[in-house]
């Protein structure tokens, strides 16, 4: 599955049914996703460890590039 | 409206697969930080163009999706004689102009390579001290001294 659109939001501003369903806290950062090729929706919670970076991991590995 | 341009040794840390490094913490917290902010008031995350074109090696096309839609990407300098490859100079002048639409915040370890365009409405500021500036701004509006994070993130990054 590939994104296709992400959307930046917030937790607190979903429904306790949606966040249930996502798995999600009650409050903080999430991205909400479109997959392809279905549109399937997908919601994570972005946590202070991991941030951004832990998300961007889960789209796939970086590659090994010098930036020098 | 704020507008926070992370410099490249922020955005190299938020994409390094080498993540044992003095400060990268930081910078990483602090990126994702100013992602939040997004979500919380009128502020937005400019990649400069240039600085986006380097870490894009790293990148997937996932990732980079992520990016265009998440980020604003900032091509002004790209293929610009004089400011190809110096992505300082490219910064400075992105940041320069973004400050005449906008608050701007560059952060950056690097605070003396952007003396000459800060001002009231341009600050460079280091990741640690952008932490302490949020948690200080969220407080305040916490506190009920502002009403809006917005008001509390303008006084803390530009009044005081």
């Amino acid at each position: 599955m590939t994104l296709k659109n992400a959307r930046l939001g917030r937790a607190e501003n979903l429904s306790q049914d949606l966040r249930d369903s996502f798995k999600l806290p009650s409050e903080g950062l999430i991205i909400i996703e479109s997959l392809n090729p279905d549109l399937r929706e997908n919601i994570i919670s972005i946590t202070e460890e991991g941030g951004i970076r832990e998300y961007l991991l889960k789209l796939g590995e970086f590659k090994d590039a010098s930036l020098d | 409206m704020i507008t926070i341009i992370p410099a490249l040794e922020i955005m190299k840390a938020v994409t390094d697969n080498n993540i044992i490094s003095d400060g990268g913490e930081n910078r990483r917290k602090a990126f994702t930080k100013a992602t939040e902010l997004i979500t919380l008031g009128d502020v937005t995350v400019l990649i400069e163009g240039q600085i986006f074109e380097k870490v894009g090696k790293r990148l997937n096309d996932d990732h980079k999706k992520f990016c265009h839609n998440t980020y604003r990407i900032d091509c002004s300098t790209v293929g610009v004689k004089d400011y190809e490859g110096n992505i300082v100079k490219s910064l400075n002048w992105v940041a320069s102009s973004e400050s005449k639409a906008s608050n701007v915040i560059i952060l950056t370890e690097n605070t003396q390579n952007y003396v000459g365009v800060v001002s009231s409405v341009l600050k460079a500021i280091t990741p640690t001290d952008f932490l302490e500036r949020v948690n200080r701004a969220k407080h305040l509006h916490r506190s009920n001294r502002f009403k809006d994070l917005d008001d509390a993130l303008t006084t803390v990054f530009f009044i005081s």
